[in-house]
């Protein structure tokens, strides 16, 4: 289900799960979060989780770092975190604002 | 094996089918993923779909589509002297029955399942997959499916009660092996190593 093309892109398709993940980055946009953490918050199967991210950081809407610890005192790998980039939230913003069939709670982000 | 060695080694299998400049990344960044939940080897076996959704294009170069080598060939004349001896097998067998007048509903469906297996092996050995596709002829994966796709029919074929319903099956296990081998090879060489376990 295609809720738009981004105009910069035009392979780049809109579905739900790309506006979910939009919607709820720009909800955190000073708390970035790891793939799996936006899974569980959106609700999005990893099956869509995945591809979804890497197009849109490919697409330049999503940036990544790696979290500040020590690996070895932390007991675990570092995370890779995600959060929009300016062209990121005006693609939510603009997409939000536009999606005509999204639950209410996501009109007021726009 | 531990669950992290297992962790490492599922999403090593996944991300071959990554591009090379990706895999190392996305692999580490997944196991860290993986290792925040409480079921890593549960995620990590879920992730595949969406990895697979972000493989990447299977590329054929034209260097690989190259003519069979000879020892190919001598073995796509076998497989197609085969092919010849199994219709002339079934051809001589309808005739007796014919003959005989020995139609009962167990030979008849016996020789059905050989006429259908017969003309779908003649159409595998001589026309191969007559349409290109390159990830089916041109990846081990893809030979794998195409191996298991003709060993489906003539698995479904062992099902029809026959004399020695064993023999039945492995012959036709060997046959299908063969001409898949036959229609995988026979119609391009694509991989620099060949065949399924990649033999020299």
């Amino acid at each position: 289900m295609g809720y738009g093309t981004f105009q910069t892109m035009p392979n780049f398709r809109i579905s739900l799960n790309v506006l979910k993940i939009l919607q709820h980055l720009l909800t955190h946009l000073d708390q970035p979060q790891y793939a799996l953490e936006l899974g569980r918050a959106t609700g999005i199967s990893n099956g869509a989780l995945l591809p979804a991210l890497d197009k849109l950081e490919k697409g330049g809407f999503l940036t990544s770092g790696y979290e500040d610890i020590d690996e070895s005192a932390a007991g675990r790998r570092k995370r890779r975190y995600f959060t929009l980039t300016e062209r990121g939230v005006a693609l939510a913003r603009a997409e939000l604002k536009s999606a005509p069939t999204l639950p209410t709670s996501l009109g007021s982000l726009a | 094996m531990n669950r992290d060695r297992l962790l490492v080694a599922i999403l090593t299998l996944w991300t071959q089918l990554l591009p090379i400049a990706e895999r190392a990344s996305k692999r580490r960044d997944w196991i860290a993923d993986c290792q925040a939940d409480p079921h890593p080897i549960r995620q990590a076996l879920l992730m595949l779909p969406g990895i697979w959704a972000m493989r990447e294009p299977f590329q054929v170069q034209d260097r690989d589509l190259v003519q069979p080598a000879r020892s190919d060939r001598a073995l796509l004349g076998l497989a197609r002297l085969q092919v010849f001896l199994i219709s002339m097998f079934v051809g001589s067998s309808a005739l007796v029955v014919a003959l005989t007048g020995a139609w009962t509903p167990e030979v008849i469906r016996w020789l059905l399942g050989a006429s259908l297996f017969l003309v779908f092996s003649r159409w595998l050995c001589w026309h191969g997959l007559d349409r290109d596709l390159p990830w089916v002829r041109a990846t081990r994966a893809g030979s794998g499916v195409l191996l298991s796709v003709t060993v489906l029919p003539i698995l479904v074929l062992t099902l029809i009660p026959g004399s020695n319903p064993l023999w039945n099956a492995m012959g036709f296990l060997w046959c299908g092996t063969v001409m898949t081998w036959d229609a995988y090879w026979g119609v391009h060489r694509p991989l620099r190593k060949r065949g399924l376990l990649s033999r020299k």
